[in-house]
Formats: structure tokens, sequence, C-alpha cells
């Protein structure tokens, strides 16, 4: 069921960090991966269209995670795409912030395989029965 | 671990060098601002990624240090404590830790260091700054205050020049490699690309190579039919014109170099044989058309060279990012008050010397500090600015990259010099007393020599200004001193441009054939025999009223002369000046100069043989590269002048 030729962005300014994302996912079957420094970049690639997914990092300099989100779900072309955010540690503030400005899950990192499938299941699965 | 984990490791390793290398100086900034939000911010998220990318690696202790420090970065961030000298040192301790972990991690070691007692540290810093400031401190931040806060502005974004690092060399990928006179672009055609990851490169490259050739053929059409120079740039264009940068593993560079030089021999070869048909077969048409593509390449091949040595120019900046901290170190800790001016930070230079400048450079600065400037009390009296200062300057002039050093200290007292020297008993209290006041600066790169009665925790450590010296002759640069009593010194350091490919005079000596780099030789002579006179054992020739030692080469070589030669009544000389050293070296024959490439020797003690490496010549045969640094330490070591 999931779409392994779906388009995802992996948003982090750390290389090493898309990096090992980038693999987890290609560990999971998707083939498809692009990649972006900063929120700003992502933003512009997220414009441009044809993304599925998005796994990004929360601390970041330029526009960092949330106001990533934010420029996302406030645009009415890209709205409805889902994001999992990444954070370093489960900070209740941090999650409760993120999860009123529409994030779809997030992941705490380090994290390996299974999680990252499991969370993408989980928001897959909740979209699916939204429709 | 496979190869995938481990190349992810080595590019963690180096991306995460790089962080520290770019928060370092941010803490001085932030010591001379205090609490500035930006910065702190800075070094917060840097720490912040590091304990993150860390932790999916499994790398614990790094983890836990980069934690630690995270920490009190995040509360400073927050407002919640506030920034001390002791909060401070503490961290930059921790930054100290986690470069000490990154190495053994790069080493394989297998060394463990205890993090433990810095991570208490840490968490007891931690504790007092909170019972310090507490209290006084509205510690109920809103959250989204703080991520507002954490905005940094757009000075703070990395710049492309500091993300240079040891393991990598970011190429341009847009770098120009001019094929001709009509400047054929290469360029990677698809941006997207670049952005990619390594294990893709090698197809970039092929893209990117067969675009070269594909260009170079285009050129070669350009030139016979008139084409339009806009034609043979690749469609991609607008979407290469933002400058990319491709992050390549250094072992692939210093492949292409390698594989640069090889065309440089084949080149080299071509040349000559068709030189040969060229006098053979004048008339031949083929051999008309042979000698122009053989011109054609030998344009190309010089490009590519550039090409190539430009990929493994880096910013020197790389270096001098360390020094604010490490002046600040130094200066606290022998109480003075010290002031560090860097200019020219963007001058490039070759991957090798960012290696290895490093510490003959640190050596310095610390001299500088511990010997050169005074304390503020003295300053005042003697009408100075109670604030010390050294100045870093970095430019290129011709093919060479100065690095001059300043400070305006007390000077080098050249008479207590002279004192310590025969103190020493590392000369006689006549050859003292003889020297020039130039010469006698020099002193203080003799091996064993160092001024300061009890030698202090910095300068000490019973390594002399005299590694300085050998370290920046392993680059086949030199060393020069100015210093002027009562206003400063100034260290001059003179290296080349690029290390593989260098100008060489080619010598003959018994029939054999030896390439001379041609950098520190002054001048060359021809002279008879009997303007050579013996001094107490040692040949020397007057130059210019200037008494010169000279040595024959096959013995300075440690070969036994076939004596053949001697009968000539004259000599070749060659004169050798290495920064204060100037000494002749007699050969049978001067053959011209040549452009070679270094090629090092496996299994061959080159400090004992005198040889830098071997190249190959224009008619195929191997010559040895004479290591003329190694061989005037010897050889003036025996000396008698």
């Amino acid at each position: 069921m999931s779409d392994f030729k779906m388009k995802i962005l992996v948003v982090d300014d750390f290389s090493t960090m898309r990096r090992i994302v980038k693999n987890l996912l290609k560990q999971l079957g998707y083939e498809n991966i692009e990649e972006a420094e900063d929120g700003a970049q992502a933003y512009s690639k997220l414009k441009n269209g044809g993304f599925g997914f998005v796994v990004s990092d929360w601390n970041m300099p330029n526009v960092d995670g949330l106001e990533l989100l934010k420029k996302v779900r406030s645009d009415p072309e890209i709205k409805d795409l889902p994001i999992l955010m990444v954070t370093a540690e489960a900070e209740k503030e941090k999650v409760i912030t993120a999860i009123q400005a529409g994030v779809n899950n997030y992941i705490v990192k380090p994290f390996t395989g299974e999680v990252l499938k499991e969370k993408m299941d989980k928001i897959f699965e909740r979209l699916a029965a939204q429709k | 671990m496979n190869d995938e984990m481990e190349e992810i490791i080595q590019e963690f390793i180096t991306e995460a060098e790089e962080s520290l290398d770019k928060i370092e100086p941010r803490f001085v900034e932030l010591e001379q601002k205090g609490q500035d939000t930006n910065l702190i911010n800075d070094i917060f998220r840097s720490m912040h990624t590091i304990k993150g990318a860390a932790g999916f690696l499994g790398l614990q202790l790094i983890v836990d240090v980069a934690h630690s420090a995270e920490n009190i970065m995040k509360k400073l961030r927050d407002s919640e404590i506030a920034l001390s000298k002791p909060l401070m040192d503490v961290i930059l301790e921790s930054i100290d830790m986690l470069r000490l972990l990154l190495i053994h991690l790069k080493e394989k070691d297998g060394v463990e260091e205890d993090v433990a007692p810095l991570v208490q540290e840490l968490a007891n810093a931690l504790k007092t700054a909170i019972s310090d400031s507490g209290k006084s401190i509205n510690t109920n931040i809103p959250i989204e205050q703080a991520s507002n806060a954490s905005k940094p502005s757009e000075t703070m974004s990395p710049e492309p020049a500091s993300e240079q690092l040891i393991n990598t060399v970011n190429v341009d990928a847009s770098a120009e490699v001019t094929g001709n006179s009509q400047e054929t672009t290469t360029r990677s055609s698809k941006p997207a690309q670049a952005a990619e990851e390594l294990t893709q490169i090698p197809e970039i490259a092929k893209t990117t190579v067969s675009n070269t050739v594909k260009n170079a053929e285009r050129t070669q059409a350009a030139v016979d039919v008139e084409q339009k120079p806009n034609e043979i740039i690749p469609t991609a264009k607008d979407n290469t014109q933002k400058a990319q940068n491709l992050r390549v593993d250094v072992s692939r560079i210093d492949k292409v170099m390698d594989l640069a030089g090889e065309v440089v021999l084949v080149r080299n070869r071509l040349l000559n044989i068709s030189n040969y048909f060229d006098m053979k077969y004048t008339d031949d048409q083929m051999t008309e058309i042979l000698m122009e593509a053989v011109f054609f390449l030998d344009r190309i091949t010089s490009d590519l060279q550039i090409g190539v040595m430009k990929m493994r120019m880096q910013p020197i900046q790389k270096i001098f990012s360390k020094f604010p901290r490490l002046v600040r170190d130094i200066s606290a800790s022998v109480k003075k008050d010290v002031e560090l001016q860097i200019f020219g930070e963007g001058t490039e230079v070759d991957k090798t010397v960012i290696e290895h400048i490093g510490d003959p450079m640190t050596h310095i600065l610390r001299n500088s500090i511990d010997h050169g400037i005074e304390s503020s009390e003295e300053r005042i009296a003697s009408g100075k600015p109670p604030k010390g200062k050294i100045v870093i300057n970095t430019y290129q002039k011709g093919t060479q990259i100065i690095i001059e050093i300043m400070d305006d200290g007390k000077g080098i007292d050249v008479d207590n010099l002279r004192k310590k020297a025969v103190e020493k008993g590392l000369m006689t209290e006549e050859e003292a007393r003889k020297m020039s006041d130039d010469d006698a600066i020099n002193i203080i790169f003799l091996p064993g020599f160092s001024t300061k009665d009890v030698a202090s925790e910095l300068s000490g450590r019973g390594v002399g200004m005299d590694v300085v010296k050998t370290n920046i002759s392993l680059l086949n640069g030199y060393v020069e001193v100015s210093t002027e009593k009562g206003k400063g010194t100034t260290f001059k350091i003179n290296i080349p441009l690029t290390l593989a490919i260098i100008q060489a005079l080619m010598v003959e000596v018994d029939g054999a054939k030896y390439a001379i780099p041609l950098t520190p030789i002054e001048e060359t002579l021809k002279v008879s025999k009997k303007d050579i006179t013996n001094i107490t054992g040692q040949n020397v020739i007057v130059i210019r009223d200037q008494i010169c030692p000279l040595f024959d080469l096959d013995k300075a070589l440690g070969f036994r002369s076939n004596g053949n030669n001697d009968d000539l009544d004259f000599k070749y000389l060659i004169v050798i000046s290495l920064g204060d050293r100037k000494f002749c070296i007699a050969v049978d024959k001067l053959v011209g100069q040549e452009e070679v490439v270094i090629k090092t020797l496996n299994g061959l003690d080159t400090t004992a043989s005198f040889v830098l490496g071997a190249t190959i010549t224009g008619d195929g045969k191997v010559v040895f590269i004479l290591d003329v640094t190694g061989l005037s330490r010897n050889l003036m070591g025996l000396a008698k002048v």
C-alpha cells in the first residue's frame, strides 16, 4: 500500500543527517528522495510540486522546521502535505506547539527504520481514513 | 560495519569538525559582545546537530558531551542563566573533548576517553550558574518566544567559504575549465545532481568528463568552421548560474591530480617525439597534422593542470578560524592583553598547505604572545597602548603565498640571542660576535634554543622554533624574521602555490640527471676551478665579495666521484638561498629548465637520501628530484663557514 515512487523531501542543515534519513527511507523501499538544507530551500522545492511527504528537522538556520510547517499549512497549494517532524528529545511543550501548527507526527532522534516506518504508516492510515 | 556506514561516519567526522571550526570563533565573539542571542543560538544549534547525528551513529561519548554542553547553551539561550567565564571555559573544554573524540574516531585507534569527569564538570557549572542567577531571571519564557529568538540574522548563515574542511574539498561545480582561448565552459549539466549524494559523484564526473570531451571536440570544430561560441555552452545554463558546491572525497581529487600528472608526463614525451618527426619528415603533411594535435594537447594539458590545482585550493581561513580562540587562551594564561587582527583569510592555498601550516603558525603565535608582547604595565611604561596587537596578513605574490605574522611587542634582543647561543654552546664567542644582526636573529631557529630561562608552559615543551622551520620547509617554503627593538617582530612565511607540479632545473653529475626545484635557486654560475679556494677543509667561492660554501653534488649525495670530471677546469655552480642559508652546489652540466610532476617514491627514506621524489622527463627517463632543504640542513651542519 505504500507508494515507493512517492517523492519525499528530507530537510536538515547537517548533511550527514540528511544522508542518514535518506538511507533509512531507502531501506524502507522509497527511491525518489530529494534534500533541502533549510526551511527556505525546502519551501521553494515544495512549491515546485510533486512531493508526497516531508521529513523535516526542527532546528535549522534561516527558516526552521516549525516555520516551514506553518508556511506550508498556510499555503493553499500545498497545505495538505504530510509532514513528519524530527526532534532531538520529546519536549512536551515543543511537541504541543508543533501539533497545534498542524504537524502530522513527530519522531525523536535517534530513530530506527522500523520506528520511521511505523510513524509513516500511521500518518498515511490517518490520511486515508480522512478521505 | 558496511561501507555505506563507514562512509557516513567519515562524513559525520568531517561535518562535525567543520561545525566546531565554525563555532569556535563565535565564543571569542561572544566574550566580547556579551549575551548575544544569535551567537548563543548558533553554538547551541551546532551542539544539538552534532548530538543528533552522533545518536544515530551510536557514538555515545559524543552524545554525552554534546548533550551536556547543549544543556548549558539552551539555558543561556533562554536567558535562564547568565554568561560567565567559568561557563565559557567549561564549554570550550567540551569542544576540545569533542574534537579529541572525533580524532579517535577518525584514526580508529580504539582509544576511549573518559568523558565522565567533563560531563560532571559541565553539570556542576550549570548548577552553579542556575543557583547564581536562578532567582533574578524569569524562567518562564514561552516556547514561542524562544523559537522566535532562535531565528538568526542573515549574517549568521554559514558562508560557503567556511565550508571547507580537512577531509573533503568543496569543488565549485561550475568551475570553469578553459579548454583554450575559445573559452570552452564545462559545467555540471544538471545542477540538481550536484546536491545529490556522494555515491553519485562518479556519474557526475562522467557527465562532466564527457562534456569536456564533447566541448573539446566542438572547440576543435569551432576553430575550423568558426562556430559561434555561445553554441558550445550547455543548455542548462540558467540552472547553473547559482554557485554550486560539490562535496568530493579528497582521495578522488588526488586521483584526478595523479592522472593529470600522468597526462603531463605523456604530453612531455609526445612533444619530444613529435619534435623528432618534425625534424625528420618536415615536408610530410601528416607531420603538420601531428604537430597541430600535439600542440593542442599541450595547451589543454596546461589548462587541465591549472583546473585540477584549483580544485585542491582552499581559503586559508580554514586554519585562521582557530586563531582567535588560541590567542584568547594563550594571552589569558600569561595574563597579557592581546588583540588579533587577520587579513587576507580568503587567500587560497593548496590543501596540503592547509594541513601543515597550522602547527608552525600556532607556534609563532605562542612565541609572539609569550616572548614578544609585553605586559600591559610594561607597555604603558614604554608609551604603547596597553593592549598588544598581533596582525596576520596573507597574500599571494607571484607563485608564492606569503603569510606575515606581526606583533607590536618588544622585539628580539639580538645581543641577548648571541649571549644565549654562546652560553648554550651552540657557537663560540667569536662566531657570535662575527655574525651580522640579520644572521643572529636566525639563532632562534637553531635546534635546542629557547631564550626564556625557565621554559614557560606555552612555548616550552621542548619544542623550539626549529620545528617551525622544519615544518615550513616540508612545504618547500621558508621563513624569514625581522625585528626592531621596542617596536615588534615580523615572521614572514613563504610557501609555493602548488606542491605537485614544480619548475625544476635539470642538472647532470657523473652522467646522471637530477632535478632541482627552481624556487630556492638564486642564480647559476660557470666558474673556473682556480676561483675555488679551500679554507680549513671547506671549499668556498667568493661571489660578489661574499664568501659562499661550495659542495660537489655527487659527494653531497654520498657518492664517491668517479673522478672523470675532476679534470675539467671549470664547474657549473648553482647558488641556493634558503632563508638565512646560502651555499653553492657544483655540477658537471646544466641541462635546462623543465616542468616536472613530483611522484612520491614508496619505500625510500627520503630524508636520508635527500630525494623529494622522482619524475619522468620528456625522453621517458626517471629522474630524482632533490630535496634541497634536507640537503642544506645536512651540508650546513658540516660546513665550517
